[in-house]
């Protein structure tokens, strides 16, 4: 039977120029890393640019990495955290993603389709690090504590930012639905 | 526990009560769900509020990422003329450079010395026993 290796113990080999286990590493987290990305630019190209410099950086930077210091996927998500926030700061990402209706389920009511759509403005609309958080948390399933390490941040300033986050959602669509 | 209190609860802590803390005011928050109907409509409805957020967060399949990083990875390191220029004339150009400028100004600056030092041993050498004569008289 096929031994499956740790993702540090692929790290070590990616740290010694093994492409096998990069790509290895990389089939378990492009997904993932891929879906973070597109949730936080919401740019088809943008996200796909990011996860590809992200994981250039695992492999043209992978000696750097200390497994006693950080976990592979906190580190590989902080790369692409740190990549989004340039492009950020020098506004090159721009919103451009449509929602995909057919992926709500038929059972579902008009109004939720447009509280769907209305929520997927609102998410737009949230700082970064609202964003982050409640993806992270909420969406990806992450601790608060996995999640305040690749923000850099304490567990308490997550909560808070979650809150933040939660609240905000629902006030909007509170609002909205009254307007309409 | 009230009513807002728990909805703060919610929105701190998340739905899944797999997720609350083991704290005082979890076991409030879960001791309120069973008793109050409100509570239990609180948390349906957010809930229902948390699914959606997840059809509106739907991710399109990056198609083909997987292999154009695999490809850019084993990709050998571009060798083109600019490459070339740059690594072997360039650079070395550019570390010779302070060298060459150093021996340039160490042969102008050793001439001025060179004047410099006989303008000092002239001095040194010239014969002063007329002004001497003259202080003499």
């Amino acid at each position: 039977m096929k031994q499956i290796d740790s993702d540090a113990a692929l790290m070590l080999k990616v740290q010694e120029g093994n492409a096998e286990a990069f790509e290895e590493l990389m089939h378990r987290h492009l997904r993932q890393l891929h879906a973070y990305v597109f949730r936080l630019c919401q740019n088809t190209s943008e996200a796909e640019e990011i996860v590809q410099e992200a994981f250039m950086r695992v492999w043209s930077r992978a000696r750097t990495w200390m497994p006693k210091r950080v976990k592979f996927t906190t580190w590989l998500f902080q790369i692409a955290r740190n990549l989004c926030i340039d492009r950020f700061r020098k506004q090159t990402a721009r919103l451009d993603s449509s929602i995909d209706l057919d992926l709500i389920p038929d059972s579902s009511t008009e109004r939720d389709k447009e509280l769907v759509l209305a929520l997927h403005q609102v998410v737009q609309e949230l700082p970064e690090r609202q964003r982050t958080a409640l993806v992270l948390c909420q969406i990806e399933g992450w601790t608060q504590s996995e999640v305040a390490e690749v923000m850099k941040a304490s567990v308490e300033a997550v909560e808070s930012l979650i809150a933040r986050a939660r609240r905000t959602l629902r006030a909007r669509l509170q609002s909205s639905t009254t307007r309409n | 526990m009230n009513h807002e209190s728990f909805q703060s609860f919610v929105d701190r802590y998340g739905t899944d009560e797999s997720y609350w803390p083991d704290t005082t005011e979890g076991h409030e928050a879960r001791k309120l769900l069973e008793q109050s109907d409100l509570a239990q409509r609180i948390l349906g409805e957010n809930k229902r509020l948390f699914q959606l957020l997840e059809f509106a967060m739907s991710v399109p399949h990056p198609v083909g990422l997987e292999q154009r990083i695999l490809q850019r990875v084993t990709a050998p390191p571009e060798r083109s003329w600019t490459h070339f220029l740059a690594s072997w004339i360039l650079k070395p150009a550019l570390v010779a450079l302070p060298l060459v400028l150093g021996f340039v100004l160490g042969l102008t600056s050793t001439d001025s010395s060179v004047f410099v030092e006989n303008e000092i041993t002239a001095t040194q050498f010239d014969d002063h026993s007329d002004l001497l004569a003259i202080s003499d008289e």
